[in-house]
């Protein structure tokens, strides 16, 4: 059948061939007429409908979107508890992000006179225009969220383990840039909020000057200054750092994102798939499944196309078979029930929550407290400790860290699962309850006691020392050496991982929340925002 | 396991997939089907469909499409989507329906086109919004909406807008910058029409400004440049969003006009430690000075969107101020303005604490007693503001001061250099000066003060009470000039007694005494009056004159006692030089001795010729006597006091006189070349037969001719004429009342001639300006005005017994040998000051006058520190007095002003009196005062000593401070003591003449 159109190549162009009762070219025509249809669903779809795990398999592997999926996917990949999902979730809230950041741009006017005013177009009588804000503006910031759950699973479960260490560093360029998509979006709207949130943001990247200060080489060498400039394209937050934030956030971070996600999910396949535990090939995980094709016949088991060399394990053949299925459709089920979930949360919210939109920005009424976007105010409280090391030295000790994750824990016992096991499990726990104790234990005394630039004693200490050690960096010193003594105790440098990610993570969720509820005017510490002085 | 899973998956894939179906459906609903616009549009068309005439347009009104509205406009950069749901604002069909739908009320749209203006430029509010909370900035619970900068004006509110582009309702000045684009720096004058003009339908607005204009805001706030510095800066106040307030104790609704009302309310409430008073105003004044303040705005609009300048301001001033019309501002305006918050309503002054009017008492209702307000808190937080409505300010501030003070300030107050800083133009300051000195008491009707008519005896309590802190309990002198002079009593008239003091002296301590009544005046001319030894009586001189017996007159001692006295001005045996000539046969013969001697007795007033009072009878007969031995024709008349009713035309006696006399006489008979002859005395001694026999025959020896007919004279008079023309100098007579201060015209005195002669000669005690050292200052205008040229003279011929003031001409107590042309030259150069006063050609700090010597300035500095320091601080550093101690005060206060303070207090003020007998704390006296002004003055760098200390006072002064900072061991005292090399004579000065010796 697929043969048909190829054999005539020649027929309607030589009319003058035919026999009598021949219809001709005619004929010809009428019936490639009728035939379109089913000739152009074939041509789009190359195999038959994906009754066999043959079809099934060459549904997935000749389709150019799904071919990065392999074409069965083991079970341990389908189960709830192996992803939860993030990934997918992130990935849609990308696209969706993407679809309704289109639809924004086309009202969107990136100028200091329009940009509000537009944004109040949108709000008010672009049709659809305040759904499609909003779910582009919680859209924006689950996928932050997601993006951390989703590392938050992958270390826990090891997922960064040989082979899979490069993809982890890629990783974390998604998660900075996601950061960074959110951020240049953030000051878009030019609102009071997004205004200072953003010159918040600047005088972080501005930090470096704290420590050039303390060195006294700011007028030789200023990177913080630069840093700022660069972002800024002016000493303040104006037209040209609404256009340079503009054309980030719409042109080059997507485009960076899109090539990086693409790498991120080739790079999955290419590691042999979604790590799992050594027992998940064990004969009690199931039975072996047999495929069969739609008339019942045994189908072939297997196609294997050219799909380049692997290094690692190589799908063993027997074994692996019985512990897959074919991704058609079973892994389209999970994916999209996962994405439409994912869809149906953000339009929820969106037809329930406008996003916010303050009075226009507005450089001569400075919001008290200004803050920076929740993913920036743990940041942002330890800046209010010390710029140099909130703003540039400990993320940058966190992301150096977190990168250099695979590279420092080689041990290959109990990948996939989660904690590597109770006794990673204990350990977290344990991690959990130090650094919890910690950090709200340093928040609370310097809360009340203040640190070294209140005491009197202590008020004239060089910046170099307030630089260096401040309850922000106590913590930091605090886990590591924690992480250092568990990686002693259990002989086990993934131990120390855990508890060290555990730590960092738990100090960001507490920060992040103290300086979201507690912090108010002037960053002076409130129970709640009620009890904030009236402006 | 696995296809469990997948079964689970595919479920939630459907039921995922419908949940959002059906949540987008509901948003797909909610979008076109509900709404406030879409709502406010079906009831649109269907009062259209209700209001339709006809059939056509019902189904038109039917078929109207459900879309949003907007108007566009890119020259304002504006978009409003009001009329999305006010569909009917320009449709008059729908001027009775509620709203949304009703029709723009009033006349408005008609200058105001819907489609040029827009909405939002009047009326605020999100223009770009279609739901009815965003759009309008207020919540359905009458909040207003988070994060809307301009939620919409209501009410009256939305007048304040008008301000945007119309000037009308600006305080002043406005269309100078709109519309010539001149900015800030324009400062067009005030006029008064401008500061009470409004736009029409702004009522509340108007009443606001008049608030404004009439409260004294611009005491403490700045609009336009003008204005106190204490406050905001109002100009632009209504461009201020609510976030340029602080809401933190607001108690309403958190809007700019909420905060401003309650800020005029309750304003140290809302805004916790502001200096701005609690005005007392009623909600609704403060809801219009609310409403007032928002108008202020920076006009922003395009000039298309502008108001065309005629069209605006004609027909839309307020009914009410439309009599005013444009002009000069009033200084009532100027001080309601700018001066009432602090000095009061009524200019009474009122006492405030720092940021609090005292609660118990109202700043506005302070009544006269006022004056003599005793500050019972006695904090540093307790201001004082003097009262500028009360006689005895205002008798002591002269005009120059008060116009310094206002223009410079007064450092160490809270007195804005208004001139300086405050925006106040020198017209303007001069506006206010006369407003103020309106406040004066009005000068009695002087003409009836005589010292006959006083008791010298409540004179005598007068002068002990009001006087002699100055004058001396004798009348010897002392801060003031010495008054029981024999020679300048019998020089100074009564009226130039009087005049001087109702109209006291500007530049020296003598105040003007207006709160003395006409009775009074009188007792206290009777009382200085007592000091002039009077032995004479014209009766018994006469009597004397007579006989021949008496052992006591002869010619020979009217002869000594003649050339003792006389000769100075009539010259050798009567030939006359100062004074008219006596020896010729006209003049003796005409003259009965009655005439003679009462001349003598009583002195010509106005002239040159002082009274005689001290002469015996004797000695006046005597005199008589010596002058009858030039007669040598018999009398012609001896006629006295038989004066008939005049028999003449005085009518035609004037023409007469202007066509005969003027010439010689004066217009009035104020005398040219000629004598005087409207002076009141010689035309009550002169008789009628004198006077004819002078007009038919005229005066031997003067140029007088005789205008008889048949005589040689220049016209021929017949008898009727002569009786008319005498009948008009005694209507002169009648008329007269003053005394003649001057010859219009003298003859005499060249002014540039006596400035040489002044300079060579009368500087070292008068000062090269007049301007007084250890003689009177007599270049002020003041004294010039009542001091007659006559006076001036006969103060130069006599000198001034018991003064330093020697006779200038010949004789044998005389200084000088000046002849009569340079006496008159002398007085000529001093009139030339009364109206080209010295001062304005020399930088002002010798405006100061001084004329009190540092004698003794550790003496000053004594008294200082045990009367003066513990109000206005150690060295007049201010405490809770004004501080002194600055070159601003200094250069305004004259020493005179000084010495007057010191002596009578400040009325409305806790400065009491301290002078001698003014019931003051302490009797002070004029050595006292002195001292204390010098040391006071000694503060200033400005103005340069005229003197130089004799060297063992100062060595007294330097000593004295050395062993008191000594003593004390004060730094600021040693710091200023810086003790000059030993043994030095130069060095033994006061640091300020030390300079004046570099």
């Amino acid at each position: 059948m697929s043969q048909t159109g190829v054999q005539k190549p020649a027929g309607p162009d030589k009319p003058t061939q035919r026999s009598v009762g021949d219809p001709g070219a005619i004929g010809d025509f009428s019936r490639n007429l009728r035939t379109t249809p089913s000739e152009f669903r074939e041509s789009l779809i190359r195999h038959g409908k994906p009754t066999s795990d043959r079809a099934k398999s060459q549904a997935v592997f000749t389709n150019f979107f799904l071919h990065i999926l392999p074409t069965r996917t083991h079970l341990h990949a389908i189960k709830a508890t192996t992803t939860l999902g993030l990934g997918v979730a992130t990935f849609v809230l990308f696209v969706l992000l993407c679809v309704t950041g289109i639809l924004l741009m086309v009202y969107y006017k990136p100028s200091v006179d329009q940009a509000y005013a537009s944004m109040l177009d949108i709000m008010h009588v672009v049709p659809t225009g305040r759904l499609i804000r909003n779910v582009h503006r919680w859209a924006a910031h689950a996928m932050v969220a997601c993006v951390m759950l989703h590392m938050a699973r992958a270390f826990y479960t090891s997922a960064y383990k040989r082979p899979r260490q490069f993809n982890w560093v890629v990783g974390m360029s998604l998660f900075v840039l996601t950061l960074g998509l959110s951020f240049t979006g953030y000051l878009l709207p030019w609102d009071q909020l997004a205004y200072w949130a953003v010159t918040i943001g600047a005088n972080i990247a501005q930090s470096p000057q704290e420590l050039t200060d303390a060195l006294g080489i700011t007028s030789y060498f200023d990177p913080g200054r630069m840093q700022k400039e660069l972002l800024l394209g002016a000493h303040y937050v104006g037209q040209e750092a609404l256009i340079r934030f503009y054309v980030l956030h719409v042109m080059v971070l997507p485009l960076v994102m899109t090539i990086l996600i693409g790498l991120h999910f080739w790079r999955i396949r290419k590691d042999g798939g979604l790590a799992r535990p050594s027992h998940a090939d064990a004969a009690s995980i199931g039975e072996p499944v047999v495929s069969t094709s739609g008339d019942g016949k045994p189908s072939p088991l297997k196609t294997y196309g050219l799909m380049g060399v692997m290094r690692g394990t190589t799908p063993a053949v027997n074994r692996e078979m019985r512990n897959t299925m074919p991704t058609w459709p079973n892994v389209m089920y999970v994916v999209a029930a996962a994405s439409m979930i994912t869809v149906l949360l953000m339009t929820v919210l969106g037809v329930l929550y406008d996003a916010p939109l303050t009075e226009m920005a507005n450089p001569a009424v400075p919001e008290n407290p200004a803050k920076a976007p929740w993913y920036f105010l743990g940041l942002q409280e330890l800046v209010s400790y010390s710029a140099f090391m909130g703003g540039v030295g400990i993320p940058a000790i966190v992301v150096l860290g977190l990168a250099l994750v695979p590279y420092l824990d080689r041990e290959r016992e109990d990948i996939g699962l989660w904690f590597s096991g109770r006794k990673g499990r204990r350990v977290a726990l344990g991690s959990l309850v130090l650094s919890t104790a910690a950090v709200i234990g340093m928040l609370a005394f310097t809360v009340n006691y203040g640190w070294l630039r209140n005491w009197a004693a202590t008020a004239e200490v060089p910046q170099i020392v307030i630089t260096l050690f401040n309850p922000g960096t106590v913590f930091v010193a605090l886990f590591a050496i924690w992480s250092i003594v568990v990686v002693k105790w259990t002989n086990s440098t993934r131990m120390g991982a855990i508890a060290l990610f555990t730590c960092f993570l738990v100090g960001f969720v507490i920060l992040t929340y103290f300086a979201t509820v507690h912090r108010g005017p002037n960053w002076n510490f409130y129970w709640s925002q009620a009890s904030w002085p009236v402006h | 396991m696995g296809e469990r899973q997948v079964r689970l998956m595919k479920a939630v894939l459907l039921v995922s997939s419908l949940a959002s179906l059906a949540v987008l459906a509901a948003a797909a609903f909610q979008e076109n089907f509900r709404g406030d616009w879409r709502a406010a549009q079906q009831t649109y068309r269907q009062a259209l469909e209700r209001n339709a005439s006809d059939a056509a347009s019902r189904t038109s009104a039917k078929a109207a499409a459900a879309a949003p509205q907007q108007i566009y406009l890119p020259e304002l950069g504006i978009i409003d989507r009001c009329t999305t749901c006010h569909l009917g604002v320009e449709n008059p069909t729908m001027a009775n329906e509620g709203q949304p739908l009703r029709a723009h009320s009033g006349e408005l749209l008609g200058q105001h086109p819907v489609d040029k203006f827009g909405c939002t430029v009047c009326h605020q509010g999100q223009g770009r919004a279609v739901g009815r909370e965003a759009a309008h900035g207020w919540q359905a619970d009458g909040s207003t909406m988070p994060h809307v900068d301009t939620p919409m004006l209501r009410d009256q509110a939305v007048y304040t807008s008008c301000g945007r582009c119309h000037h009308e309702n600006d305080l002043f000045g406005g269309e100078a910058d709109v519309f010539a684009g001149a900015g800030e720096k324009a400062r067009p004058s005030l006029d008064q029409a401008s500061l009470t003009r409004s736009l029409a339908g702004s009522k509340r607005l108007a009443r606001g400004k008049r608030l404004v204009v009439e409260s004294g805001c611009l005491g403490c706030h700045q609009y336009r440049g003008r204005g106190g510095a204490l406050g905001t800066d109002l100009t632009y106040v209504g461009d201020k969003t609510r976030h340029d307030f602080d809401f933190k104790h607001v108690k309403g609704e958190h809007t700019v006009e909420q905060w401003l009302f309650e800020h005029f309310k309750v304003p140290r409430e809302v805004s916790p430690g502001t200096v701005m008073p609690d005005m007392g105003l009623s909600d609704d004044q403060a809801r219009d000075l609310a409403l007032y303040m928002m108008s202020l705005h920076r006009k922003s609009a395009p000039a298309s969107h502008l108001p065309r300048p005629h069209v605006a301001s004609t027909g839309s001033t307020n009914a009410e101020d439309r009599g005013a019309g444009p002009g000069v501002v009033r200084g009532e305006t100027l001080y309601s303005m700018f001066c009432s918050s602090c000095h009061g309503a009524d200019g009474y002054g009122t006492t405030m604490r720092t940021g609090l009017w005292p609660g118990d008492a109202d700043p506005w209702g302070h009544e006269w007693d006022a004056r003599s307000v005793v500050v019972e808190r006695r904090g540093e937080m307790d201001v004082v503001v003097p009262s500028l409505h009360h006689p005895g300010t205002l008798a002591v501030a002269s005009d120059d001061y008060l116009r310094t003070i206002i223009s410079k300030g007064r450092p160490g107050t809270k007195m804005l250099a208004w001139g300086e800083q405050g925006g106040l133009s020198s017209d303007e300051i001069t506006l206010l000066v006369n407003f103020i000195r309106g406040w004066d008491r009005p000068v009695p009707e002087l003409a009836s003060v005589t010292s006959d008519a006083g008791d010298a005896r409540v004179g005598a309590a007068l002068y002990r009470a009001n006087c002699a802190a100055c004058h001396g309990t004798d009348g010897e002198g002392g801060i003031g000039n010495s008054l029981n002079s024999a020679t300048f009593l019998a020089a100074a008239s009564d009226a130039f007694l009087r005049d001087t003091m109702v109209h006291g002296r500007p530049n020296t301590a003598m105040p003007a005494w207006k709160e003395f009544d006409v009775r009074e005046l009188s007792d206290l001319l009777a009382f200085i009056r007592q000091w002039q030894t009077t032995r004479g009586d014209e009766a018994g001189a006469v009597a004397l004159s007579g006989e021949d017996g008496n052992a006591g007159v002869s010619a020979e001692v009217g002869r000594t006692l003649f050339n003792a006295n006389c000769v100075t001005c009539h010259g050798d045996s009567g030939v006359g030089d100062l004074g008219p000539t006596l020896n010729t046969q006209a003049f003796l013969t005409a003259v009965p001795d009655e005439y003679l001697a009462a001349t003598m007795l009583r002195g010509r007033p106005g002239t040159g010729m002082p009274s005689w009072r001290h002469l015996s009878n004797e000695d006046v007969a005597s005199i008589v006597q010596y002058v009858r031995t030039w007669q040598r024709e018999p009398a012609k008349t001896t006629e006295w006091r038989a004066q008939a009713v005049p028999k003449g035309d005085w009518d035609a006696g004037r023409s007469l006189f202007a066509g005969n006399c003027a010439a010689c006489h004066g217009t009035d008979g104020e005398g040219a070349t000629g004598p005087q002859l409207n002076n009141p005395v010689f035309l009550e001694l002169v008789t009628d037969a004198m006077l004819r026999e002078w007009v038919s025959f005229g005066k031997e020896g003067t140029p007088m001719r005789s205008f008889r007919k048949g005589g040689q004279g220049v016209t021929e008079l017949s008898e009727r004429q002569v009786e008319d023309l005498v009948a008009y100098l005694r209507l002169l007579q009648r008329a007269g009342e003053g005394e003649l201060i001057r010859v219009a015209k003298s003859p005499h005195g060249r002014p540039e001639k006596g400035a040489a002669l002044y300079a060579n000669n009368c500087v070292g005690c008068h000062g090269s300006l007049g301007e007084g050292a250890s003689g009177p200052a007599i270049g002020n205008p003041g004294f010039l005005r009542f001091a007659s040229d006559g006076f001036l003279m006969a103060t130069m011929a006599l000198g001034r017994s018991g003064t330093e003031m020697r006779p200038v001409k010949h004789g044998p107590q005389s200084i000088l040998e000046l002849s009569s042309d340079e006496v008159n030259d002398l007085v000529a150069h001093l009139r030339s000051w009364e109206h080209n006063p010295p001062q304005g050609k020399v930088e002002p700090a010798r405006i100061a006058h001084r004329f009190v010597i540092p004698w003794d300035l550790a003496r000053g500095r004594r008294l200082f520190a045990s009367n003066c320091a513990g109000c206005h601080g150690t060295e007049g550093k201010g405490a809770w007095a004004p501080e002194l101690n600055n070159d601003g005060f200094l250069s305004a206060a004259t020493d005179g002003f000084l010495q007057a303070t010191i002596v009578r207090g400040r009325a409305g003020t806790a400065m009491r009196a301290f002078g001698q007998g003014a019931h003051g704390l302490t009797d002070m006296g004029p050595q006292d005062i002195d001292d204390l002004v010098a040391y006071i003055r000694s503060w200033a760098k400005a103005v340069p000593s005229p003197l130089t200390l004799p060297a063992e006072r100062s060595l007294r002064f330097d000593a004295d401070r050395q062993a008191g900072s000594d003593r004390r061991n004060d730094s600021t005292e040693s710091s200023r003591s810086e003790t000059p090399a030993e043994g030095s004579v130069a060095a033994a000065t006061t640091p300020r003449t030390e300079k004046n010796h570099e």
